[in-house]
């Protein structure tokens, strides 16, 4: 049973009623008494919140920045109209846009109600209760009810970084030789042999098959293709640290998205381990074709943990995910301790066996300090980042000296830059 | 980006009647439970000893005995708590017995006089000049068996009674009273008249009327004798009250339409709180990121610096950076900075900007600024060198990016 403030409106106009006509205890009992049993009169005449069967439909994902639209579906079973208020409720972070609509829905008919949300961060968000308040034909009372109508839209990464994909795809045609040009050097593996025709370059020609064919015959060359790509992602502490306004795990994911997507489409084989203490989430084996999807779904739920992240037991899951040659790329945070105390001792059991980059999310606001000048303050503040880039670039230095490719740029350009790297390492044929 | 799909339908959360039923019957049961043992105490109790002389009181300071005698014999006992009851209940022609009348007002007292009524006061002590004009109390022994010593038919028919406590001095000729059973030389019964001429006994001690004492010596003839001579008697226990001599309250002294409706404006009021009150559905809860800034570290070592005054460590610092940036810059590896290639980097900006080598050597490697101003001009020199030394074509300022990713 629910009041409005038509009840109370009404109460105190009876105030003056009380003060006129009858100023004793009777004429204020019976104000209120009428006040009480009108109320009581549309509680019992509203429809029932209970008699109305809901249900949803609608998005079940939606990229961060864009809207979701969930339809609910409601339908009064019950014998009387439903009138008033009804609440879908959302978590904060799903930005439902509004969630109060005005219901009128006479006994037996179905109404669509529906809710637009626009989140505001990456993750599940789950639906909460949709509330109904029914009021009564004098809308001085009515009843109220919940129902649980489950629901998730699953919040995926934004990937900003989708807009440098096109140039990095025609870099890898061009490396493809599906473009006009077309290098024979390291990088390139055997394709096939066939007839010489005119124009071909003379120093590709397969003396030795020509020899036994009879006609000229050339080889043919193609990129290396079906290599490994391993993409871990460090999910432990230094990747909650917010660089900008997002914590290092989301230019993380952008980087991974687009690392998988252009690796998947030059051929390679990828894979996605994110990781701390244990495996947060793993996706293997992933189609040209499907790899953004499963990837952007299982990145979307991860979460930076608070905890120093296991490295040795990381070596000991990607040297189990990579039995031959991989390109194993670690995304996280050059965190002079955690990576001195944690990467640096096992980086050359994973180098030995494999091409290793490590990118790291670099922070902005280190040469911003650093730049400080004018005061004491400002200084001594610039000394502290300079500390702390020195102790960064030392420890880049260490990495590299170990065998890893060390990409450290700031959250906007580190996934292009890891992107141009594993393109590099593509051209020499490292991979 | 988004698939549809169907949920199943919805169910209702609220509780129906049958669940609220099930799920208070076992609170309800205890609070039952629990009101119908406070009323079998309370009923229980009641039987028990209620208080100073009682009619219906049954233990020592009662006087349910009492009142039992005096109803056999006739007399229309009505027990009254409220000082204008008493006043209400009582005639000319009936007899008032007043259990406390120390806690009476002046006012109650001058009214109670007023109805003519006979009075009986129990061991009035600082009241006595109110209701006897002419005599006061004084302190005496503790109560015990004492003869009458008066012509008082009552106390004559009595004998002995237990009496003490107080006595009562003053004269009492005036109104042909009577004293008896003195104890200390002091009365401790006395009849006497108030001022409107009615009869009034004061009585040292409430001894000889309870439950106690009633059938020990003469007391349950005296006390028969005091109230069972008219055929009314008020019993009258005072509860202390707020003397109607005291100004109205404020409220009392409002117009009536006024505090009507005020009644049901606040009536209103608690209607609104319970619009209010009510939530449109529960709150929805989320668990909320961690929000660490990443270069909090650094902000926090420049905190130490800056309170530790480390200008050493401070120029140190960034003298390492501005080397190993300008080394980048002349094509030195960074890594293998010994003094050796510091010289020949100081030798390469000396040729390159035209400054003294010495002046380079002493901003590069000097000793540490002997206080904060010097540290904020060797930051400067240090910045004025790098974009001297910095060929203009590679473009780099101290401010901007570093040639070197950091």
């Amino acid at each position: 049973m629910v009041l409005t403030g038509r009840a109370a409106a009404l109460a105190a106009i009876g105030a003056v009623v009380v003060a006129a006509a009858a100023p004793s205890w009777a004429g204020v009992l019976t104000v209120t008494g009428f006040v009480l049993a009108l109320a009581l009169a549309d509680v019992v005449l509203a429809g029932s919140p209970r008699a109305l069967r809901l249900s949803r439909d609608g998005d079940r994902t939606a990229r961060l920045g864009t809207s979701a639209t969930v339809r609910l579906s409601v339908r009064n079973a019950g014998r009387r109209r439903v009138r008033g208020v009804l609440r879908d409720a959302w978590p904060p972070s799903a930005g439902a846009v509004a969630d109060r609509v005005h219901v009128g829905l006479p006994a037996g008919e179905r109404r669509l109600v529906e809710t637009v949300l626009q989140p505001t961060r990456r993750g599940d968000r789950t639906a909460d209760r949709v509330t109904v308040r029914s009021l009564g034909p004098l809308g001085l009372a009515g009843r109220q009810g919940s129902h649980a109508v489950p629901w998730t839209v699953r919040v995926l990464p934004p990937f900003h970084a989708r807009r440098h994909l096109p140039s990095r795809l025609a870099r890898l045609r061009e490396i493809d030789g599906r473009s006009a040009v077309r290098i024979r050097g390291q990088g390139t593996e055997f394709d096939s042999l066939r007839e010489y025709v005119r124009g071909d370059d003379v120093r590709s020609i397969d003396w030795r098959a020509t020899a036994r064919h009879g006609g000229v015959v050339v080889r043919t060359w193609r990129p290396e293709r079906d290599r490994h790509v391993l993409i871990v992602l460090d999910t432990g502490r230094t990747s909650a640290g917010r660089v900008g306004d997002e914590p290092r795990l989301d230019a993380a994911i952008d980087t991974a998205l687009l690392l998988g997507t252009l690796a998947a489409r030059a051929g390679d084989r990828v894979d996605l381990l994110a990781f701390d203490r244990q495996v947060r989430a793993d996706v293997g084996r992933l189609e040209a074709t499907d790899v953004l999807r499963r990837m952007v779904g299982a990145l979307a739920v991860l979460e930076p943990e608070l905890l120093e992240t296991d490295y040795r037991q990381l070596t000991a899951e990607i040297l189990t995910r990579a039995r031959q040659h991989a390109l194993v790329v670690i995304v996280t945070g050059l965190d002079s301790s955690a990576v001195e105390l944690g990467l640096l001792p096992v980086i050359g059991r994973l180098t030995r066996r494999h091409t290793v980059m490590v990118a790291s999310v670099a922070d902005p606001r280190l040469a911003e300090l650093a730049a400080g000048r004018g005061d004491s303050d400002a200084v001594y503040a610039a000394a502290a980042a300079e500390h702390d880039r020195l102790a960064r670039a030392q420890l880049a230095e260490l990495l590299a000296r170990r065998g890893a490719h060390v990409v450290d740029q700031p959250p906007a350009d580190l996934p292009p830059a890891v992107a141009d790297a594993y393109l590099e390492l593509k051209a020499a044929g490292r991979l | 980006m988004s698939t549809t799909t169907t949920a199943p339908e919805s169910r209702p959360l609220d509780p129906t009647g049958a669940d609220v039923w099930r799920r208070w019957r076992r609170p309800l049961a205890v609070v039952v439970l629990l009101l119908l043992t406070a009323v079998i105490l309370g009923i229980v109790q009641s039987r028990a000893g209620r208080g100073y002389l009682d009619p219906e009181g049954v233990d020592n300071p009662g006087a349910r005995a009492l009142a039992r005698l005096l109803a056999d014999q006739g007399v229309d006992i009505t027990p009254v708590r409220a000082g204008a009851d008493a006043v209400a209940a009582a005639g000319p022609h009936d007899t008032v017995l007043v259990t406390v009348p120390d806690l009476l007002t002046s006012g109650q007292i001058d009214r109670l006089i007023d109805t003519g009524a006979r009075l009986v006061l129990v061991a009035p002590e600082l009241r006595v000049p109110d209701y006897a004009p002419g005599l006061s109390a004084v302190l005496v022994d503790e109560p015990g068996s004492v003869e009458p010593g008066c012509e008082l038919p009552v106390a004559e028919r009595a004998g002995s009674v237990r009496l003490g406590g107080l006595g009562y001095s003053g004269d009492v000729s005036r109104s042909e009273g009577a004293t008896c059973y003195p104890v200390d030389g002091e009365p401790s019964l006395a009849v006497t008249a108030t001022e409107a001429g009615s009869q009034v006994v004061l009585l040292g001690t409430a001894d000889p009327l309870t439950n106690e004492h009633l059938d020990d010596d003469g007391n349950a003839a005296l006390a028969l004798g005091l109230l069972g001579q008219t055929e009314r008697l008020v019993w009258y226990r005072p509860i202390p009250e707020q003397g109607a001599d005291a100004p109205a309250a404020f409220t009392d002294q409002l117009p009536g339409w006024v505090r009507a409706g005020a009644w049901q404006l606040a009536i209103a009021a608690l209607l609104a709180a319970a619009w209010r009150a009510r939530r449109l559905g529960r709150l929805v809860t989320e668990p909320l990121p961690v929000v660490v800034r990443a270069s909090e570290t650094t902000e926090g070592r420049a905190r130490l610096y800056r309170r530790g005054r480390s200008r050493e460590h401070a120029a140190m610092l960034l003298r390492t950076a501005a080397i190993r940036r300008l080394a980048a810059t002349a094509h030195l590896h960074a890594g293998e900075l010994g003094p050796d290639a510091v010289d020949t980097l100081v030798t390469t900006l000396a040729t390159r900007t035209g400054r003294p080598a010495v002046k380079i050597a002493a901003l590069l490697t000097g000793p540490p600024p002997a206080d904060d101003a010097a540290l904020v001009r060797l930051a400067d020199d240090l910045d004025a060198l790098e974009n001297a030394g910095v060929p203009r074509a590679t473009g780099t300022s101290p401010t901007g990016k570093d040639p070197r990713p950091s």
